[in-house]
Formats: C-alpha cells, sequence, structure tokens
C-alpha cells in the first residue's frame, strides 16, 4: 500500500524538479553570446553574454559592445534544453544582428534591439531589493566565451551582499554573489528561483589593479566577488 | 531646482538619462564638468569585467578622454552658430538661433556620426553643454569657450 503522505512529498518533488526543468530551458532559449562580425573574414568574434528582457530587445554590459557601433551579432543558442550535450568542436552559429539603442555607462547596462522572439512568458526582471542576503541565486550565461568556447553554463551561488557602488559620482545598486568568475559572463543572468524574477546582470570581480598582469590575468580578480547590477535599473532603461 | 528652460532640454531624453542628468547637476553651480562626467562614464572603479574584446574598457576610457576636447569644440561651434553649421541649422533647431528649441536627437546624430559614437549614448552629455550655455548665456558662453 502506499503511504499518502510519502507519495505527496514524492509528488511534490518531482513537481518542482520539472518546474527547476522548464526554468532551465527557458533560460536556455533567452541567453545568447553576443558577438562582432568581422565582414570581411566572416567570423565572429564572441564579446559576452546577453539576455532575451522583451521580444526584439537584449541587455548586456556596455563594456561587452565596446566601442563597436555596427555588425554586432547575436548567436543563436546551441541548445534549447539544458541536458543536451553541446558539442565544443562545433563552430558553425546562427546569427541574429543586433543594434545598440540605449547605454547606461554609469550601471554599465547596454540595450539592443534584435529580431528575436519568445513565444512564452518572458521572466519579469526584479531587483535586489527582492533577494535576501544568503539566498541561493542561479548564474547563466557563457564563460569563456571570449576565447572561442561557446558554452551555455549554468551555475549557482548565494547573495554575499548588497553593496552601493559609485561611478564618476553617480551610485548604482549591486549584489555581490559568492562565485569567481570568467571572461565571457559580463552580461550573464542573474535570477532568484525563489522570487521568479531576473534580479540583476553579472559585471565582473572586485579588483584593484595590482600593477601585475599574468597572461592578461590581475592576479587580483581571482576571488569569490562576483558584482552584479541590479535589473531595476535595467526596467528604468525599458520604459 | 531646474530652471523651465533647462527642463524643456533634459525632457528631450529617455527618463534614466533625466534622472541621470539631475544627479550629476544637482547643487552644482558650473555644470560643464557634469558633461565631462558623463562622457568619461564606464562603469565603477575597481571592477574587473568579463567581457568585450581584451583590454577594451581601459582603451575605451582613454579613447573617450582624448575624443572629449574636440567634441566639446565641435559642439561649441554648433552652439554658437559657426558658418561650419549654416546648412544644418534648420534641422537642428526648431527656432533658428534659440537655444531652449534645439533638438537633441538630431545634434546627437550629427555629432555621434562625426565622432563614431553612438547618438542615444551621448546625447546627455550634448544636453548638459546646452544647458551651461543657456545658464551662461549663449553670447557668455560662446565668448568663453568658442575657439
Amino acid at each position: 500500500m502506499t503511504n499518502p503522505q510519502l507519495f505527496g512529498i514524492d509528488s511534490s518533488a518531482s513537481m518542482l524538479t520539472r518546474f527547476q526543468k522548464d526554468l532551465l530551458d527557458y533560460f536556455c532559449k533567452t541567453s545568447f553570446v553576443l558577438g562582432h562580425l568581422n565582414r570581411e573574414t566572416k567570423k565572429v568574434s564572441m564579446l559576452g553574454s546577453c539576455f532575451l528582457v522583451k521580444n526584439g530587445t537584449i541587455v548586456t554590459s556596455t563594456h561587452v559592445v565596446g566601442n563597436y557601433t555596427s555588425d554586432l551579432v547575436v548567436i543563436f543558442p546551441k541548445i534549447l534544453e539544458i541536458n543536451t550535450y553541446q558539442d565544443t568542436s562545433d563552430t558553425d552559429c546562427q546569427l541574429v544582428n543586433a543594434e545598440v539603442i540605449s547605454q547606461n555607462p554609469f550601471s554599465d547596462i547596454a540595450i539592443l534591439k534584435a529580431d528575436l522572439n519568445y513565444s512564452g512568458n518572458i521572466i519579469p526582471l526584479g531587483s535586489f531589493d527582492d533577494a535576501n542576503v544568503l539566498e541561493t541565486l542561479w548564474i547563466f550565461g557563457f564563460p569563456h566565451c571570449v576565447e572561442g568556447r561557446n558554452v551555455f553554463t549554468a551555475q549557482q551561488a548565494e547573495l554575499g551582499a548588497k553593496i552601493l557602488l559609485t561611478s564618476n559620482s553617480i551610485k548604482s545598486k549591486y549584489g555581490v554573489i559568492n562565485i569567481q568568475s570568467r571572461p565571457g559572463q559580463s552580461g550573464s543572468i542573474v535570477f532568484s528561483p525563489t522570487k521568479n524574477k531576473i534580479v540583476g546582470m553579472l559585471i565582473g570581480a572586485y579588483a584593484i589593479n595590482s600593477g601585475i598582469s599574468l597572461g592578461g590575468i590581475n592576479p587580483r580578480e581571482l576571488n569569490q566577488t562576483t558584482q552584479c547590477i541590479s535589473a531595476e535599473y535595467i526596467s528604468e532603461m525599458l520604459e | 531646482m531646474l530652471s523651465q528652460e533647462f527642463s524643456d532640454v533634459i525632457s528631450q531624453l529617455p527618463k534614466f538619462q533625466q534622472r541621470l542628468v539631475t544627479e550629476l547637476l544637482q547643487g552644482k553651480d558650473d555644470c560643464l564638468p557634469a558633461a565631462e562626467l558623463y562622457f568619461f562614464a564606464s562603469g565603477p572603479d575597481n571592477m574587473q569585467t568579463f567581457g568585450g574584446e581584451p583590454f577594451i574598457g581601459k582603451d575605451l576610457k582613454e579613447a573617450k578622454k582624448a575624443l572629449w576636447p574636440n567634441f566639446l569644440k565641435e559642439l561649441t561651434k554648433l552652439i554658437c552658430e559657426d558658418p561650419e553649421y549654416a546648412e544644418n541649422r534648420e534641422e537642428l533647431f526648431k527656432e533658428a538661433g534659440v537655444l531652449k528649441t534645439i533638438i537633441i536627437s538630431q545634434v546627437s546624430a550629427l555629432m555621434g556620426n562625426k565622432f563614431g559614437l553612438p547618438a542615444a549614448c551621448i546625447a546627455p552629455a550634448i544636453v548638459i553643454v546646452v544647458c551651461t550655455a543657456i545658464k551662461l548665456g549663449k553670447n557668455t558662453y560662446c565668448s568663453t569657450y568658442a575657439v
């Protein structure tokens, strides 16, 4: 005979798993690599991560875009289901043109127009106001894409602190997440599974200039102090 | 408190840029340094970023710093009715010679094209320079800053 109580627990556990799986699949479909197309060589340099915030509109960091004013492209997702093996030797890609329509250089946010649409509900933007310190957050992006590796990666980390950072006298809200980040992750989604909202976007790590560069790496960036801008600043740019 | 003439110009910006410009101008007698702050802004200090072309962050900051004097010089020529911009005057101002009727989107497009910068990103710095000229009075601004 089945214990109804245990049956109930098993059932809710599998529901949760299914819900998580749907969410992860959603992020597979709505997270992208932003690149720059060299029209002569027809090669794409991958610049960083970006994600869909509404149909036809994506967001990333201004430093990911850099000083490119043309030939920006979004690389269409290679997998549409989280547990699919991603073939790292497959260098073919489908491109969608993108164009910068707005930037907030103080909060390091760039909004781009791109012909990308998602047929279901798009996960809303929130703020680090919605998240609690020590809450587990999910991070979705493309670590190492700037080095030529296009692998959609899901991570989780706790919110370690909420901070205000100043850029040229303007203060903005940031969340510090307890994880080490690598090149390519700028522009990654930071999602709160408990609030079901995108609460931030990964920008970089706290690192003062050490004056030393080891293969292009500042040794002081190798820490677990990843800084993410609060998503409310993305929302205000979409108004 | 911003004057009505300032508000007429600032209201041409999207709301988030209006907020940033207002914060930058808060409590400042001299507006021009705020335009520089906007022009050079590139995220907080002590941030190791993880995207873009290698080292582009540092290059971008340096490139923008190098561009600023020329950018300001060109914008001042436009504000001060230099003959170089005579042909564009009708598309840049709703009312010829009246600074508060400047059409920021048109000026940004023209300057962006000239300096290879996205128009939407330089509009706030342009607004602050125009506000400086409005505050000082066009004649005083032009006699002080036009070369």
